[in-house]
C-alpha cells in the first residue's frame, strides 16, 4: 500500500519506452556469500550498471571498457541478496531507478563522475527526516560518523582523530562504500577481487577486471544505523564470533621473559586468585636482541625459540595449557625469513620453493605469493601450532603496502591469509587472529589490538570513543593495552589510579588485556599495585559479565552489531547521543560511562548524559530517569556502569577461574518495575560450527502493579550436534534492584522459604537463590510486593540543585524530606568553605555571597544519595 | 634543564613517529597535497618549484592558471620525483571538460609509463585532479566571483530571516547563527531583489559544517533554490574569507578545555609541561571557559604575548586575535579560521582572567591588578585556620584577623585578589598585620613571598 503511495505520487511525465517493474516474491537469499547478484537486481545501461541490493542500497558500477565486476572484492563478498522491489525506467536522456527508500536519476552514456562533484550526470534523492537529501557522486559528507583506524599506535590523547577513516553511518544520512579500485585505503592498499584458489583452499588476490573502473555502493539508510550495519554484514560479510577464550583475562606484557617467569607469573596469578585464560608470548619469545643475548641470530623478525630464555618451549607450552591458558606469539614478519635467525625454516622453506625467492640469507616476505604462503604455513605455521601455539599475534608495523604487488595492503593480506588458513588447515578450531584493522572487510578477521599507545588519562579518555566508533565498520573488537603501552612519564607509568581506571574501562570493552612495552619501569603485573584488591574486583567483574558478553558476541554475528555501541545508534535524534561520546552501550542493557579522568582525592567526578529509559547505578545503587544529565562522584571501587531497566543480565558465580568454565549456577540481574526480554546465548566455545549449532535461553521481566515476574525460559537447543559442555541443570539466582521488602517470593509458582531470599533495604536489592533445575524446564520467579511500592525513581532524581547568581545563593530541593542532609562547598583545590548539616527538611537555601568569587564544587549528601555540581560565581 | 631535556626527549619522539610515519607510507598515495608540473607549467621540470594545487576536498584538487600548448604537464605528489600521478593512456591531448583515467606510481623508474597530457593551445584552464577517483579534468578558466561589501544569509534553516554577517576586521565575513534543519544561502543585499547576488557552496547541498581544512570556493548561484543544508539543529557559524572568497562552517559545539600558552606564560611557549594553562569550562555557560593566573613580561620569544591552544598540539586548531599583537585586556575578537600566527599582547604584569567565549569567539580577558612574585604560593597551604608555615614565617587567622609571626623584622603587605592593598606593616615581627577582613582570599607578602590565605 504503501509503495502504491510512493509510486502514485512519483511524476516521470517524461518517461517514455521502458517501464520495468521487477516484483520477486519468495525469493530468499540463496548460497552464502555469492559475489554475483541476481541478474533481476541489475540495470545496465551502457557502460553503467547498476545493482539494486537492498532498497537503501544501490551498487554503482562505470567501466570504460563496459567490464563489470562480478567477483568478491576485499570489501564485498555476497551481492545475492534478496531483490527488493524497485522499479526502473527510462526517457531519451535519463535513466530512473526508484526503490521505497531510493530514486536515481543517471544521464545515459555519460561517467556519473564530474569534476568537480555534482548531480549533474548522476544523483540519488531520498527523503530523511522530512527533507529530501540529494547526493552525488564525490559529495563531501563532513557528517560521517567515522569508523576506526589502522593503529593506535603513538596514540596520546585525541591525536588519533584525525585518522579515523569513515565510517558506513553519517548524520547526513548517506554514506558510501568506496571499492573501485583506484580509491585508496587510509593505507594506500587497494580493494582488489578475491578468487577462489584450490591450492590455498580459500580466495586469493586477483587484479580488477577494469582497474579505472567506478564501483561505490551507496547507502541512504537515513537514521537507521542499525539497519545499515546489518545490511553491510550482509554484503561484506558476517562479523564472526571468536572463541569463548578471547573474552577472559589475557596476561601481556613485552619483556624478555624466561621460562621460570612466565612460570612465576602463572603461579602469582594463581595465589592471587586473578581468574586468567590468555598468555601472550611476545617477540622475544623468538631469537631477538643484540649479539649477546642471541649469538647473532634474530632481529625484529624471528620464527625460532630463543632457547636461552625458554630451553625447552615444548615443556613450557605444555604446562601454560595444563594451568587451562591459551597462548598466543607474536610475529613481525615482514622482514621474511632469516637464515641466520632461522637455519632449519629457511632450508626447509628454500627446498620447498627452489630458492625461488631466497638468496643466499633470507627469504623475502612476499605473502602474495600462493607458493610463499604454502610453504610459509605449512613448515612454520603448522610446527608451531603443533606445539601447541593456539593463535598469532601479527605485529605488523612496517611498509604497509607491498613491494612487489602494487596496492597490495599488508594488513589487510596477512589478516586474511592468517585468518582463512586457520579455517582451511584447523577445522577443528574457531578461527582468530590478533593483528590491525586494515580497511573495510576487516571485520571478517577478528580480532583487533590497538597498539602502542601513550600512558596517561588523556589517552585512555580517546578510547571509550575510539572503541565504540570502530563498530561503525563493523570493528568490534579492539583489544587494547590496557595501563597503556609507552612511558610518559614517572608520575603516569604505574600510577595506580590510571591503570584502575584502565583495567576498570577495559572490564566493558571486547577483549581484556593488559600490556605494556618493554621497560623495567612499568609494571604491568597488577598484583604488585597498592590498590591491587581494586584490580582484582575489576577482573572478576569482567569474568562475572562473561555469558552477557559472549551473548552479545553472537548478537554481533547475527546483527552485525558489535558489542560496545555508541549511543546514536539508539537515540539517533538527540544531540547528546553524539556529544557526550566518552559514553557507550555495552551491548543492549549496559550503560557505560568509564572514568578517565585523574580523581581528586580520591573521588571522581563524571558529567553522565542517562538516555531515555531508567537505569540502574550498580555502583551507587539508585534508580536514575533518562533523560537527564547527572554529575555523579565515584570513589576508586566504584565504576559508573549502569542496569538498563527491561533488560535481564546474566553473570557468572564469582567462583569462575576460567571465562571456559561452565559454573554451575547463574546469576540473572534485573531492575524492578519494566517489561523486558533478553537471553542467554551458549555453544561449545570453540566450535567451529556455531553458525548453526547452539543454544539461547530466553529472559522475560514483567511487572504489573505491586507483582513483578522474572522468567528463564527452557533452552532451545538449535543444531544437530551436541553442544559440548553444555550443562543440563543450573540455579539460578535472582538480584532485582530497585525494589522494596517483598510480600512473598515464589518459585515457579510455590511460595519460596524465607531463607531463600534476602532483602537489603540500603542497596534496594532483593537476592533470591532458585536450587538446580533442568535447563530444559525453565524458572519463574514472582515477587509480590505489599502494595504497589516499587519506586520508580529514586528520591535523589527528583531532587534540584541551582546557584542562583541573581541572590547569590545555593538553592536545592529534594522532593520529599530528607532525614539528614550534609552540604558541602569546596573550591576546585579542594578547600573546604560550607560543611552544613540539616535534618528533617524538603529544600535548602544558603547565602553564599560573602565567599569570593571563583569555581566550587557542590556536594549534597542527601541520606545515602549524592548530588555534586559545579558552579562558578 | 630539565625543560630542555623534555623539550629534547618530545621532539625525537616526534621525529621518530614522524621517521617511521613517513616509512610506512612511503608506496601510498597522499591526499594532503598535489602539484602540477611540467614544462605546460611556470614551473617547468622542477619539482621544487611544481605548483601546489589548491585542496576543495579530501583527495580533490584544483588549480587555475596559464598552460602552453603543445607542452606537457603531470601531476606528482609531493615535491619529488616519487610519488607520479600519470596519465592512464599514453599521448593524451586534453578535451575540455572530459575525464581522463590516472594512475599512481610510487617508483623511480615508471619503465616506460610516465604519461602525460597536453593542451591543444595555450590558455588559462582550471584543472581539477581526484585522486580518489583517479580522474583529471580540465575546463576553460571562469572568473572569480567578486567580493561584496556586505554578506547576508537566509534560507529555510533560518526560518528565511535574513541576517547580515559581520566584517571581521577586513579578514573575513563571521556569523552565528542558529538553525533548523533545511538550506541556507548568502546573498549581498538585506532584501532580495532584482539585484541580489546569490552565492552558494561550490557542492550542492553540501552540510553547512564542511569546508574545515580545504579551500572551498564560494559559487555565484542563479538563486537560493541551492546552497547548503543542515541536517542537525544547532547553533552555527559560517566565515566567509573575503581575500580568497572561500568558506567553511562549524557547528557549535561546547569545548572542554583551551589551553594559554605564549611567552608570557608560566612556562613560556612549552605547552607540554604541567603548569597553569588550563581553561575550565564555565558550568554556568556552556559556551566559555575560563583561566585565571599570572601572565607576566618573560624574556624568551614573544615575551609579552600569548594564544590560544585547543589541544596541547601545535598542530591543532589555535584561537588567534583578527589583529597582530592585539591588546588583550577588554573584549577581542578571535579567530579560528586560519590566517597568521598572530598573537595576543599584555602590557604589564598580573593576575588576568580570561573568559573565552567559543561560540561568539571572544575573549574578554580582565586585569586582575596584581603585580608580585607570587611563584612560591603553596596552593596545599591555602587554609582558613590554623596554622601555615612558610619557611620561617608564621602566618595565622583568628575572627578575621591575619596575624604574622617573623624571626626578623620584615615588610608585610595583604592584598586582595584584585590587587588592592589591604593592610601594609613594614618591619613587622609579630601580631596582627590587618583589621578584622571580610571573609576572601588575600594575599599576603612577607618579604619576598607571598602566600594565599583564606578568611572565612
Amino acid at each position: 500500500m504503501k509503495l502504491k503511495q510512493i509510486f502514485r505520487s512519483w511524476k516521470s511525465s517524461s518517461v517514455t519506452a521502458l517501464l520495468f517493474i521487477s516484483l520477486l516474491v519468495g525469493l530468499t537469499t540463496s548460497a552464502q556469500d555469492n559475489p554475483i547478484a541476481n541478474p533481476k537486481a541489475m540495470v545496465v545501461s551502457g557502460k553503467a550498471r547498476f545493482t539494486i541490493l537492498t532498497p537503501e542500497m544501490i551498487r554503482i558500477e562505470y567501466s570504460d571498457k563496459s567490464v563489470f565486476e562480478d567477483r568478491a572484492t576485499f570489501t564485498v563478498i555476497n551481492r545475492n541478496l534478496e531483490v527488493p522491489y524497485y522499479e526502473h525506467s527510462e526517457d531519451s536522456e535519463y535513466l530512473y531507478i526508484k526503490t521505497e527508500a531510493l530514486s536515481l536519476k543517471y544521464r545515459k552514456g555519460t561517467d556519473p563522475i564530474t569534476l568537480p562533484a555534482s548531480s549533474k550526470n548522476l544523483s540519488i534523492t531520498f527523503s530523511h527526516n522530512g527533507r529530501d537529501v540529494l547526493w552525488y557522486p564525490g559529495k563531501p559528507d563532513p557528517l560521517n560518523l567515522k569508523g576506526t583506524c589502522r593503529t593506535l599506535d603513538g596514540s596520546n590523547g585525541d591525536n588519533k582523530r584525525a585518522e579515523l577513516e569513515n565510517g558506513l553511518i553519517s548524520r547526513s544520512g548517506w554514506s558510501v562504500i568506496e571499492d573501485s579500485w583506484t580509491t585508496a585505503r587510509p593505507d594506500g592498499s587497494k580493494s582488489f577481487a578475491l578468487e577462489p584458489n584450490d591450492e590455498m583452499g580459500f580466495d586469493w588476490w586477483a587484479d580488477r577486471k577494469d582497474p579505472h573502473a567506478l564501483d561505490i555502493y551507496f547507502m541512504g539508510y537515513g537514521h537507521n544505523y542499525k539497519k545499515a550495519l546489518a545490511d553491510f554484514t550482509k554484503i561484506a560479510g558476517k562479523i564472526p564470533l571468536p572463541p569463548s577464550f578471547v573474552f577472559g583475562y589475557w596476561y601481556s606484557k613485552y619483556a624478555s621473559y624466561t621460562s621460570d617467569d612466565y612460570r612465576g607469573i602463572m603461579s602469582d596469578l594463581s595465589k592471587n586468585d586473578i581468574p586468567c585464560d590468555v598468555m601472550i608470548l611476545d617477540m622475544d619469545w623468538h631469537w631477538n636482541g643484540d649479539q649477546s643475548d642471541s649469538g647473532g641470530r634474530g632481529g625484529w623478525t624471528g620464527w625460532s625459540w630463543n632457547t636461552k630464555l625458554i630451553p625447552n618451549p615444548q615443556e613450557l607450552l605444555n604446562d601454560i595449557h595444563s594451568k587451562n591458558f591459551k597462548i598466543g606469539l607474536n610475529l613481525h614478519p615482514a622482514d621474511g625469513i632469516s637464515k641466520s635467525e632461522s637455519p632449519e625454516y629457511f632450508t626447509s622453506m628454500n627446498a620447498y620453493l627452489k630458492g625461488k625467492y631466497g638468496n643466499d640469507d633470507n627469504i623475502p616476505w612476499i605473502l602474495d605469493k600462493t607458493d610463499f604462503a604454502k610453504s610459509f604455513f605449512s613448515t612454520i605455521i603448522r610446527d608451531h601450532e603443533n606445539e601447541g601455539v593456539d593463535f598469532w599475534w601479527i605485529d605488523w608495523q612496517q611498509h604497509l603496502t607491498s613491494p612487489f604487488t602494487n596496492g597490495l595492503g599488508e594488513t589487510f593480506w596477512c589478516n586474511h591469509v592468517f585468518y582463512n588458513d586457520m579455517i582451511t588447515n584447523r577445522p577443528d578450531h574457531r578461527p582468530v587472529i590478533f593483528h590491525r584493522w586494515g580497511g573495510l572487510g576487516s571485520h571478517r578477521y577478528q580480532i583487533g589490538f590497538s597498539g602502542d599507545a601513550l600512558i596517561n588519562f588523556p589517552t585512555l579518555a580517546f578510547q571509550p570513543y575510539f572503541t565504540a566508533t570502530a563498530s561503525n565498520v563493523g570493528y568490534g573488537y579492539w583489544g587494547h593495552d590496557l595501563g597503556g603501552h609507552a612511558w610518559t612519564n614517572e608520575a603516569n607509568a604505574n600510577n595506580p589510579d590510571l591503570v584502575l581506571r584502565w583495567l576498570q574501562f577495559g572490564v566493558f570493552t571486547p577483549i581484556f588485556r593488559t600490556h605494556a612495552t618493554k621497560d623495567s619501569r612499568i609494571e604491568r603485573q597488577i598484583w604488585k599495585f597498592p590498590n591491587f584488591p581494586l584490580m582484582r574486583e575489576a577482573v572478576k567483574l569482567r569474568y562475572a559479565l562473561f555469558p552477557y558478553i559472549y551473548t552479545m558476541a553472537r548478537e554481533a554475528y547475527d546483527t552485525g552489531i558489535s558489542i560496545c555501541r555508541p549511543l546514536y545508534y539508539e537515540y539517533p535524534e538527540v544531540e547528546e547521543a553524539y556529544a557526550y561520546e566518552g559514553e557507550y552501550m555495552f551491548g543492549n542493557d549496559i550503560l557505560v560511562a568509564p572514568i578517565t579522568e585523574p580523581a581528586i582525592d580520591g573521588i571522581s567526578a563524571k558529567e553522565i548524559w542517562f538516555p531515555k529509559g531508567n537505569w540502574w547505578s550498580v555502583s551507587t545503587n539508585e534508580l536514575i530517569e533518562g533523560p537527564c544529565v547527572r554529575t555523579m562522584e565515584f570513589t576508586q571501587e566504584q565504576i559508573p556502569y549502569f542496569f538498563r531497566q527491561g533488560g535481564m543480565i546474566p553473570f557468572n558465580p564469582s567462583s569462575i577461574k576460567n571465562v571456559v568454565e561452565r559454573p554451575d549456577e547463574l546469576i540473572i540481574n534485573a531492575v524492578a518495575g519494566a517489561n523486558g526480554e533478553s537471553y542467554i546465548y551458549e555453544d561449545g566455545g570453540n566450535n567451529p560450527d556455531y553458525a548453526t549449532n547452539y543454544a539461547k535461553t530466553k529472559l522475560t521481566c514483567t511487572s504489573n502493579g505491586n507483582v513483578d515476574e522474572f522468567i528463564v525460559a527452557p533452552r532451545e537447543v538449535v543444531g544437530n550436534n551436541a553442544i559440548s559442555g553444555l550443562k543440563a541443570n543450573r540455579a539460578h539466582t535472582f538480584i532485582i534492584y530497585n525494589c522494596v521488602q517483598p510480600e512473598s517470593v515464589a518459585v515457579d509458582g510455590k511460595t519460596a522459604s524465607t531463607d531463600s531470599y534476602h532483602y537489603n533495604p540500603s542497596t534496594r536489592t532483593l537476592t533470591a537463590k532458585v536450587p538446580s533445575s533442568n535447563c530444559s524446564t525453565g524458572v519463574r520467579v514472582t515477587i509480590k510486593y505489599s502494595n504497589s511500592a516499587i519506586e520508580d525513581v529514586t528520591a535523589e532524581n527528583r531532587s534540584t540543585f541551582r546557584y542562583n547568581r541573581a541572590t547569590d545563593s545555593i538553592e536545592a530541593t529534594f522532593g520529599k524530606k530528607i532525614g539528614r542532609i550534609d552540604m558541602l562547598l569546596c573550591n576546585l583545590s579542594g578547600l573546604q568553605y560550607v560543611n552544613y548539616e540539616y535534618h528533617n527538611v524538603d529544600a535548602i537555601c544558603e547565602d553564599i555571597s560573602r565567599l569570593p568569587s571563583q569555581f566550587y564544587l557542590c556536594r549534597i549528601i542527601a541520606d545515602n544519595s549524592i548530588i555534586s555540581n559545579k558552579f562558578v560565581k | 634543564m630539565n625543560m630542555m631535556r623534555k623539550l629534547c626527549l618530545t621532539l625525537i619522539v616526534l621525529l621518530s613517529v614522524l621517521i617511521v610515519r613517513s616509512q610506512d607510507m612511503s608506496n601510498s598515495i597522499e591526499y594532503s597535497q598535489l602539484y602540477i608540473v611540467g614544462a605546460a607549467t611556470s614551473a617547468g621540470w622542477s619539482d621544487t618549484n611544481a605548483l601546489e594545487m589548491s585542496k576543495i576536498n579530501d583527495g580533490v584538487f584544483t588549480w587555475q592558471g596559464k598552460l602552453k600548448g603543445n607542452e606537457e604537464f603531470k601531476f606528482i605528489n609531493t615535491r619529488g620525483w616519487y610519488k607520479n600521478i600519470l596519465s592512464a593512456n599514453p599521448d593524451v591531448v586534453v578535451e575540455l571538460s572530459k575525464n581522463y583515467d590516472l594512475d599512481f606510481y610510487a617508483a623511480w623508474d615508471l619503465n616506460g609509463k610516465d604519461w602525460k597530457f597536453k593542451m591543444p593551445e595555450t590558455g588559462d584552464y582550471c584543472v581539477t585532479v581526484d585522486l580518489n577517483n583517479m580522474k583529471m579534468s580540465v575546463s576553460k578558466q571562469s572568473p572569480q566571483p567578486q567580493c561584496p561589501s556586505k554578506l547576508y544569509v537566509t534560507g529555510s534553516a533560518v526560518k528565511d530571516q535574513i541576517i547580515e554577517l559581520s566584517d571581521m576586521h577586513d579578514v573575513e565575513f563571521k556569523g552565528t547563527i542558529t538553525c533548523v534543519p533545511g538550506n541556507i544561502f548568502l546573498i549581498n543585499t538585506p532584501v532580495i531583489n532584482a539585484n541580489t547576488t546569490f552565492y552558494g557552496p561550490m557542492y550542492e547541498d553540501v552540510d553547512l559544517t564542511f569546508g574545515k581544512g580545504v579551500a572551498s570556493p564560494l559559487s555565484v548561484m542563479e538563486d537560493g533554490s541551492k546552497g547548503w543544508s543542515v541536517m542537525a539543529a544547532g547553533d552555527y557559524t559560517l566565515y566567509v574569507d573575503k581575500g580568497r572568497l572561500t568558506y567553511q562552517g562549524r557547528k557549535f559545539v561546547p569545548r572542554k578545555v583551551l589551553y594559554i600558552v605564549g611567552g608570557c606564560c608560566e612556562l613560556n611557549w612549552n605547552y607540554w609541561d604541567e603548569s597553569n594553562k588550563r581553561f575550565i569550562p564555565n558550568p554556568n555557560n556552556a559556551a566559555e571557559l575560563i583561566w585565571e593566573g599570572e601572565l607576566r613580561i618573560g624574556s624568551q620569544e614573544e615575551p609579552d604575548r600569548f594564544k590560544i591552544l585547543t589541544a596541547e598540539s601545535w598542530t591543532e586548531e589555535t584561537f588567534h586575535p583578527y589583529i597582530s599583537d592585539a591588546l588583550a585586556e577588554g573584549i577581542t575578537d578571535a579567530r579560528i579560521s586560519g590566517g597568521d600566527d598572530l598573537k595576543w599582547k599584555i602590557e604589564k604584569d598580573g593576575f588576568y582572567r580570561l573568559t573565552f567565549n567559543t561560540k561568539t569567539e571572544t575573549l574578554n580577558a580582565e586585569y586582575l591588578g596584581y603585580q608580585h612574585d607570587i611563584s612560591h604560593v603553596d596552593e596545599n597551604n591555602l587554609a582558613s585556620t590554623g596554622d601555615i608555615t612558610v619557611e620561617t614565617f608564621n602566618i595565622h587567622v583568628s575572627n578575621g584577623i591575619i596575624i604574622v609571626d617573623t624571626p626578623s623584622a620584615s615588610d608585610v603587605t595583604v592584598r586582595n585578589l584584585t590587587g588592592q592593598t589591604t593592610a601594609s606593616k613594614t618591619a613587622h615581627t609579630s601580631g596582627a598585620v590587618t583589621r578584622p577582613l571580610e571573609n576572601g582570599i588575600y594575599l599576603v607578602t612577607i618579604g619576598s613571598k607571598t602566600v594565599k590565605i583564606l578568611v572565612n
